[in-house]
């Protein structure tokens, strides 16, 4: 397999060195060195770990030994050659996201004291660390765009996808933050009041939140949540600062993309409420606040509210907050129109919706990646209610064309989307009007794993590290990787990378990442990263759930799945790697040009 | 204050089941499933059991059961008899590798050595 001609070569070098101003010489060298694995700060150098063995108290984080790649054979079914460590050759390195969650926690539109009612029954609804979620994300980027050169291969970052759930409560401000953390940028996580925290954490009636200024009357602090003086001020006063990710990222919707708190489908009450200036602190409030909305038609429900409304003359657990316009919920065409507005640089813009997309109103896409691979980017949410779902019929036929073109084309195919096998088994369908198959998880593996062509889906939404094989009758296969979430324990994301072990085989190797923050948070640290390390040290201490169990085991973590090529691999020659290497070091030659010079590229 | 909350916490509910959300709005996570197959893994791989294909975990009548294969050819099996899967029965081949907690397990491995 010839590499590039020195003719070649040097005609791409100067291509991509004016494409990015950036000096021929620069990435001439860069790509003469050629690629040597990073040293970058990943977990297969260090992780982090609890504390122990203390279960059922307030726990601290440690750092932990690293963890090496361990080869998983499921999927081809035999001894892998051990040659293959020697000859392998790097087809495509990207990062994923996925449930990054940021959230603005002051909106009247949360759900928040739910909690008091039973926090098994509405776990999730509020958590101790709910108010640093783009400290925490933009910690991750740090840490993705540390490894912008693979730590396997040394080959560059290619893109980065993020399969969905980034905004929490469908609010604008979540939206923007997002992107904004994604791209670079500063944002300030507060609405609402200037400076001011207005929300359950500082309401002393809120007994099912942890109130870090004075945690002795709550439920976490008698679990022993700890006092964490003026954090609050500290989070809606000081900006975060996001170098922004160094490569393309590609979105998909999730479930908190399209409902609210991903489960709960809008309407024009629940909008209102959004940004108005009353929030409910107690749950009861919360239910009357909640039917207002819901019982628009003076329905049974609207007559049972009003008996209510009839027995209480006023209603205790209501406070009123400054309203603020940013909190208002999106539609679902906005998701798409706020992915089109952003930058040119990381882009792509659109981050894989098109203007087709927002004219049509198709919320899936495909974009071709690398020199040979194909993402194709599902919308599996359920647009009526429940936070799993399911693969609508125009979804499913258009995939299974695109998949049997993509093998056509001899491009391996990756699947992103938000949901995995475990959660696509959502059947609701609107009352009104007409409804199309909703294809669940048995019957789309099924589709998938009869297509060689299909490599790796990748998703989220269960915010638990899991690696699963899909095994094909008669042999072969493909493997489904599910990453971790920004919002609980471990709060982990992942690099993948793509490898030919020129051998009939390949591999996708996973790694998962801590976020660039210490595992150790040492009190008074209200830095941007001191906030995001005690974010992870908060979430591992969610005594509602059981955070150990969303690490996975090292099966689902550092990883070589090996499985058949899904076509003759050598007829990618190492030229056209070569040309793929050349365009992906000349745009990180260009960030980090940009870094240096404190601008933006 | 009790009034409004025994009256109002079943309108809720009723506003949510009436969406068909009320079961949907608990948060996403593992389930007994997941939970025995990353502590039957996790014990694998501490007993330095080589994997060619990991336990894949099925439910019936609360009785789990995970079956997978060594690279030797032996036969991994994890059986839970209970309806959360709260222990767990690890055997590889004829030998049993583990009988006890699975949260334990998993608990241990969260934790950075002592």
């Amino acid at each position: 397999m010839a590499g590039l001609s020195r003719r070649g070569f040097m005609g791409a070098v100067g291509a991509l060195a004016g494409a990015w101003a950036i000096a021929p010489d620069l990435l001439g060298r860069r790509l003469a060195a050629g690629a040597t694995p990073s040293d970058a700060a990943t977990t297969l150098g260090q992780t982090i770990r609890m504390t122990g063995p203390t279960v059922g108290q307030y726990r601290t984080l440690v750092p932990a030994a690293g963890e090496p790649y361990i080869a998983r054979l499921d999927v081809i079914g035999r001894r892998a050659d051990p040659e293959r460590v020697s000859r392998r050759r790097s087809l495509l390195y990207l990062g994923h996201f996925s449930d990054i969650h940021i959230m603005d926690p002051q909106s009247p539109a949360r759900l928040d004291p739910l909690a008091g009612q039973d926090h098994a029954l509405w776990a999730g609804v509020v958590r101790p660390q709910d108010m640093m979620t783009v400290h925490v994300t933009a910690a991750m980027v740090d840490a993705v765009a540390e490894a912008r050169r693979s730590p396997l291969t040394g080959a560059p970052m290619a893109a980065a996808l993020v399969t969905g759930d980034s905004a929490d409560m469908h609010s604008q401000a979540e939206l923007d933050w997002y992107i904004t953390t994604l791209d670079g940028g500063t944002v300030l996580p507060n609405t609402g009041a200037p400076g001011v925290y207005e929300g359950v954490q500082v309401w002393s009636e809120a007994t099912y939140a942890w109130h870090p200024d004075d945690p002795s009357g709550d439920d976490f602090g008698a679990y022993g949540f700890p006092t964490v003086p003026g954090v609050l001020d500290a989070v809606v006063r000081q900006e975060v600062v996001s170098a922004g990710l160094p490569v393309p990222w590609y979105a998909v919707y999730g479930n908190h993309d399209t409902l609210l708190l991903g489960t709960i489908g809008l309407d024009s009450q629940l909008r209102a409420l959004a940004t108005s200036g009353r929030k409910a602190s107690l749950w009861p409030s919360l239910a009357v606040e909640y039917l207002g909305g819901l019982a628009s038609t003076g329905s049974l429900v609207q007559r049972g509210l009003d008996a209510v409304m009839n027995a209480v003359s006023q209603r205790p657990g209501i406070r009123a907050v400054t309203p603020d316009p940013l909190r208002k919920l999106f539609e679902q065409r906005e998701f798409m129109a706020a992915h089109l507005a952003s930058p040119a640089v990381p882009g792509p813009v659109g981050h894989g919706f098109t203007q087709a997309n927002l004219d049509t109103g198709q919320t899936w896409w495909k974009a071709d990646v690398g020199a040979h691979a194909r993402i194709f980017g599902l919308d599996t949410c359920n647009q009526v209610a429940g936070p799993d779902g399911a693969v609508p019929a125009d979804q499913y036929d258009w995939l299974v064309a695109e998949l049997d073109r993509c093998a056509a084309d001899r491009r391996m195919a990756i699947i992103c989307s938000h949901h995995n096998s475990t959660t696509l088994e959502n059947d609701a369908v609107p009352v009104v009007g007409s409804a199309q198959k909703l294809y669940h998880a048995e019957e789309f593996v099924a589709m998938l794993v009869e297509r060689p062509v299909v490599v790796a889906w990748i998703n989220g939404h269960t915010h638990i590290n899991t690696i699963t094989p899909h095994l094909r009758a008669g042999g072969g296969g493909f493997w489904e990787i599910t990453t971790a979430s920004c919002i609980d324990f471990p709060q982990q994301q992942q690099l993948i990378e793509l490898v030919d072990n020129r051998d009939g085989t390949m591999s996708v190797f996973t790694t998962a990442m801590d976020h660039a923050s210490d595992a150790v948070w040492a009190a008074g640290d209200y830095s941007q990263r001191g906030l995001a390390s005690l974010s992870r040290q908060l979430s591992a201490n969610d005594w509602v759930e059981f955070p150990a169990m969303r690490l996975g085991s090292a099966l689902d973590r550092n990883c070589e799945l090996l499985l058949d090529a899904p076509f003759d691999l050598s007829t990618i020659t190492d030229a056209d790697l070569e040309l793929a290497r050349a365009a992906d070091e000349a745009r990180l030659l260009a960030y980090e040009q940009a870094r240096a010079t404190g601008g933006q590229s | 204050m009790r009034r409004v909350a025994l009256l109002a916490a079943p309108l809720l509910m009723v506003g949510l089941v009436g969406c068909s959300q009320l079961s949907a709005l608990a948060p996403v996570s593992g389930g007994p499933i997941t939970t025995l197959r990353t502590a039957a893994n996790d014990v694998l791989l501490e007993k330095g059991v080589e994997i060619l294909v990991a336990p894949e975990c099925t439910e019936s009548e609360s009785t789990f059961t995970c079956t997978g294969t060594t690279i030797d050819m032996e036969p991994i099996t994890v059986t839970s008899s209970d309806a959360e899967a709260t222990t767990m029965t690890v055997t590889v081949g004829g030998t049993v590798l583990y009988d006890g907690d699975v949260k334990s397990v998993i608990d241990r491995f969260a934790e950075a050595p002592q």
